[in-house]
């Protein structure tokens, strides 16, 4: 009889242990898992941040990316059309791809316009390839000035998606304002143009103070060496005038869109009535 | 009577054996299941730490430059001249493993691809960088987004 309570006893005991195991471990189990979930939104939330951040550093660099193409593709653009724009301005008609330069159509009066259209149409192009809707309708304005292009994007809301539901009420998404502005170099700016156009009409004041001689003309213009650009210059007539042909060959290549991607030296050529 | 004893109280012991190992048993199924339903944290940090590092990795290589007939260029044009022409890819590749390898051994791979006339480039989403390849594809979304970047032409247009 005292045998049978103390079995019963253990029964009992071994019963209430394993139920009431089973509890705590449900108890823990449903515990952890919400805990978890708490968990693995604080872990989104930086995550999705990191991501915004990461988004703004990839467009950035392709921003500047772009300007530097941009640029390539408008001294190519500004070369072909002899760095000068306007009704006045026409071609050498014996050799048309000489443009002539005088009073009413040089690199002065035009080069920072001619530059500038040049080089924000390339980069809205390039701009708005981008493969991201919020970043390739952003707005921007461009300063050119000197050596440097100034750019300046509005103010973009970077948004991640999707939103993070927190138990069913509350409803929260990442959000990064980039606001973007930069200064690329120019390694040729409309400056230089100005400059070359100086440099040339000073040389010819010089040349023709020492002689009236066309071939001593053209020989003394050849001593010019503008720094980037190797320089040859040459004599023709037309209708009775004489003109001066200049050919500028860039000393670097560079990288532009015509007809296929080219990666050539830049020509420059354009006349001046001696 | 002694037997009979004897035989409750094996059972008795029997009893409480089994009930520990069963609740050891269930203690052990509780951290595995506990480990089954824990975000990963240490993987979230790792894949965001990659992500970063190879990120800030690839735009240092781009934007760097390299001396090619007397003209230093950067990498990202080489990229762009790489297509049509093998002094270029040569170039590129030479540079690439100069940087890379060191950094991730040999998991970096660079393929020039030729789906269109244009020019267009196209780098692998894997196995990119360090760790495994099911990391590196579910958090590097934005790579093929990198080829694009150099794309120019028709393709880039489409994408």
């Amino acid at each position: 009889m005292e045998g049978k309570m103390i079995n019963k006893k253990g029964h009992v005991f071994a019963i209430g242990l394993v139920i009431a195991t089973l509890i705590i471990c449900g108890v823990i189990l449903y515990s952890f898992t919400q805990s978890s979930k708490k968990i693995e939104i604080a872990m989104a939330s930086p995550y999705a941040l990191q991501e915004l951040y990461d988004k703004e550093t990839k467009f950035t660099f392709y921003a500047e990316d772009s300007a530097h193409l941009a640029e390539n593709q408008a001294l190519f653009e500004v070369c072909q059309k002899g760095a000068v724009s306007g009704l006045s301005c026409k071609p050498y008609e014996p050799e048309s791809a000489y443009v002539i330069w005088n009073d009413t159509c040089n690199p002065v009066l035009s080069i920072d316009e001619l530059f500038k259209k040049s080089f924000n149409s390339s980069f809205k192009n390039f701009i708005a390839n981008y493969p991201d809707e919020t970043l390739n309708n952003a707005n921007f304005s461009t300063t050119i000035m000197g050596s440097k292009a100034d750019i300046n994007f509005d103010i973009i809301s970077l948004k991640k998606t999707p939103e993070i539901v927190i138990s069913g009420i509350l409803t929260y998404s990442a959000e990064h304002a980039y606001d973007s502005s930069f200064s690329h170099n120019l390694e040729i700016g409309p400056d230089e143009f100005r400059n070359i156009y100086s440099l040339v009409y000073a040389k010819l004041k010089e040349c023709i103070g020492r002689s009236s001689d066309m071939t001593l003309v053209t020989s003394c213009m050849n001593e010019l060496n503008p720094d980037r650009w190797g320089m040859k210059v040459h004599s023709s007539s037309s209708e009775g005038k004489n003109y001066l042909l200049f050919d500028l060959t860039s000393k670097n290549k560079f990288l532009f869109e015509n007809n296929g991607l080219k990666f050539e030296l830049l020509v420059l050529k354009f006349a001046i009535k001696v | 009577m002694s037997f009979k004893m004897n035989k409750k109280a094996v059972g008795k012991e029997l009893l409480y054996f089994v009930a520990t190992v069963f609740i050891i048993v269930l203690l052990v199924l509780f951290f595995l299941l506990s480990t089954f339903f824990s975000p990963d944290i240490p993987k979230i940090t790792e894949i965001s730490s990659i992500q970063k590092e190879g990120l800030i990795s690839l735009l240092a290589f781009l934007n760097s430059k390299t001396e090619v007939d007397g003209q230093n260029v950067s990498m990202a044009d080489i990229m762009r001249l790489a297509q049509a022409d093998e002094k270029y890819k040569s170039k590129l590749e030479e540079e690439s493993t100069k940087i890379f390898d060191p950094l991730y051994g040999k998991n970096v791979h660079l393929v020039l691809s030729s789906p269109s006339p244009s020019f267009y480039f196209e780098v692998l989403t894997t196995p990119y960088f360090v760790g495994e390849k099911s990391i590196i594809n579910s958090t590097l979304p934005s790579y093929p987004n990198l080829g694009i970047w150099f794309g120019i032409g028709e393709k880039w247009k489409e994408k």
